[in-house]
């Protein structure tokens, strides 16, 4: 495949490392302000910043939307773009694909089919189980990937990605099967097929929320380290790193994070495959750089692709994961055309 | 001064067809020794042993008089390097940035490379004559500046012993030539150790110091050029029809195929 990025660069130094993830995490802050204040309902400026920090009056219909409706949305959209965006990002360089992503190692499918069968079987209480059994299945196939691919102590990349596809396919299937014969819910499970952020609510948070960022901090620490594996397994080993280490441990990260996000959003495309994408064509491959990049490009761009959501022909809500996918397909062709 | 002592190994990937039999070899400090051999003769597979990818059933490999087994893994990162033939470049990182990646084993953690680090990249890139290419992607690079940029990154791990895995796989002659030219004077004037797997007996004999040929995992012949490149050992070791003359400008034995 051609490379997207061709520009030339230096070498990463930690004031360029500063200087950009500032920028990052103002855009990451501006976009969020910007999604609070819009909505069914729009709320001024100051009372966004009122309710986040008290230093102005606000009304208490105002503060309500804000704090208890919008703020966890918001939240959440950061967290799972942010997640999706770095477990892609790590996939990419353990894959060495640039077209790689958290759905093709079929955890996703794992989620929606543990959610289905919560929806199906134990409709009205599904506001917890459903995020639940959603993690149990993304566990599933986590584990039955990992062992399918695990061979003789190796975590072979392709055999990995392969397991994950067939895998990912009979769970679809599963799915479908169950949908067919359970179809009284099927509207619910449809949206959350779809990717959807409108069940947030902060205990929802509570648990996605630290899973997620128990994934995402060892990716962090081991940005330097995925830059030489991005090179070849041989080259990476023969300069020092545990090469079987950090693979199965990558692979346990991107899992826990597609899995916790999966959990509380349902199946979000094309933020793990486009956002890494981009980050890399603008700030280069060094994941020191690339992985933090990701995080808040990830988190700023979903919670902008889920105001649009839920504003676009409101009152009635859009599935974020169909606007993700409307946004994202052209801009990715685009980009590859361009490269 | 041995700075390799491959004692008595034999190797398998599958256990009962041994890929390498009862190899013994010793390589001096600042040598250029080429491996050369048959497909499937097991010179890569040698290599492999030598930066202990790969560990030997049976013997013992020892550096610098240390049992290579007694290294822990950067230790070993700092005293051999090892450029393999298959590299991937998924990624658009720049020479700088991949030759910088030499430093890996002596970071010991650090998130940062330091001036100093800095410092030998730029004098490696300088040395494998790619200084100029520094801030270019390596995706953009030709076959021969790509594979000076992986020598340049072997370099900024300064190492005493340099493994190279077919160096001049898919080049064309002229940067053969750079490439062998590159590695004898690393050996003559850098007193850097080579050991290469080659295909190509005329650059072998023509750049190397001695010359190791094996044949179905057993050592066959190791010695200098005249020595090795006699035309009936090559007749069996290769199977094929040869005359052995001499190069008209180097003296160096030339093998010239006859049909």
């Amino acid at each position: 495949m051609k490379p997207l990025f061709t520009g030339k660069h230096t070498p990463l130094t930690p004031r360029r490392l500063t200087l950009t993830l500032s920028v990052l995490f103002l855009v990451l802050v501006a976009s969020s302000l910007f999604a609070l204040a819009v909505g069914s309902v729009s709320v001024p400026l100051s009372s966004v910043l009122g309710s986040c920090t008290g230093l102005f009056p606000v009304s208490d219909m105002d503060r309500l939307i804000i704090l208890d409706i919008r703020l966890p949305r918001v939240l959440l959209a950061i967290l799972v773009g942010a997640g999706l965006s770095v477990a892609g990002a790590v996939l990419q360089a353990l894959l060495r694909n640039p077209l790689a992503e958290p759905y093709i190692l079929g955890i996703s499918s794992g989620g929606t089919m543990g959610t289905i069968l919560a929806i199906a079987l134990a409709s009205g209480v599904s506001q917890f189980v459903a995020p639940a059994a959603s993690f149990a299945g993304s566990a599933l196939v986590m584990i039955l990937v990992y062992a399918m691919a695990h061979r003789r102590g190796q975590l072979d990349p392709y055999t990995l990605l392969l397991s994950g596809v067939m895998v990912g396919a009979f769970f679809n299937a599963a799915v479908l099967l169950t949908v067919a014969l359970f179809n009284q819910e099927l509207r619910h499970a449809f949206l959350w097929l779809m990717g959807n952020l409108s069940g947030a609510r902060y205990d929802t948070l509570l648990i996605a929320g630290p899973l997620t960022i128990l994934g995402i901090i060892p990716a962090f620490l081991a940005a330097r380290k995925y830059n030489l594996i991005s090179t070849g397994d041989e080259a990476a080993y023969q300069l020092g790193v545990d090469v079987r280490k950090l693979r199965r441990r990558s692979y346990a990260i991107a899992s826990v994070i597609t899995g916790a996000v999966v959990s509380v959003s349902g199946v979000v495309g094309f933020v793990g495959l486009i956002i890494p994408h981009i980050a890399r064509m603008i700030f280069g491959p060094d994941h020191r750089l690339l992985l933090p990049a990701s995080f808040l490009l990830g988190g700023s761009f979903l919670v902008l692709a889920d105001t649009l959501a839920r504003t676009m022909i409101a009152p009635t809500e859009i599935p974020v994961g169909a606007v993700t996918a409307i946004l994202g397909a052209p801009v990715f062709v685009y980009l590859l055309r361009r490269g | 001064m041995l700075v390799l002592t491959v004692d008595n190994v034999s190797f398998s990937y599958i256990s009962g067809t041994p890929t390498l039999r009862n190899v013994s070899l010793e390589v001096k400090r600042g040598e250029f020794l080429t491996l050369v051999g048959p497909n499937g003769s097991g010179k890569s597979t040698l290599l492999k042993l030598l930066d202990r990818i790969y560990l030997p059933d049976t013997g013992s490999i020892r550096l610098d008089e240390k049992a290579l087994s007694a290294y822990a893994r950067p230790d070993l990162a700092r005293r051999i390097a090892y450029v393999p033939q298959d590299r991937d470049t998924a990624f658009p990182f720049t020479v700088e940035e991949i030759v910088l990646m030499g430093r890996a084993p002596h970071a010991s953690g650090a998130m940062f490379e330091s001036l100093h680090d800095r410092d030998i990249a730029r004098r490696m890139m300088e040395l494998t004559d790619i200084a100029h290419l520094a801030s270019h992607p390596i995706t953009n690079l030709s076959g021969g500046e790509r594979q000076r940029a992986f020598i340049a990154r072997a370099l900024a791990q300064q190492p005493l012993v340099l493994l190279l895995d077919e160096p001049t796989a898919h080049l064309d002659i002229a940067h053969q030539v750079e490439i062998f030219r590159l590695l004898r004077s690393l050996s003559i004037d850098n007193g850097l150790t080579v050991v290469s797997v080659s295909h190509d007996l005329n650059l072998a004999s023509m750049y190397s110091d001695r010359i190791a040929m094996l044949l179905c995992g057993e050592l066959t012949a190791i010695g200098t050029p005249p020595a090795v490149l006699t035309v009936d050992r090559i007749r069996e070791v290769f199977r094929a029809d040869v005359v052995v003359d001499r190069h008209p400008v180097t003296d160096a034995p030339r093998v010239t195929m006859v049909r």
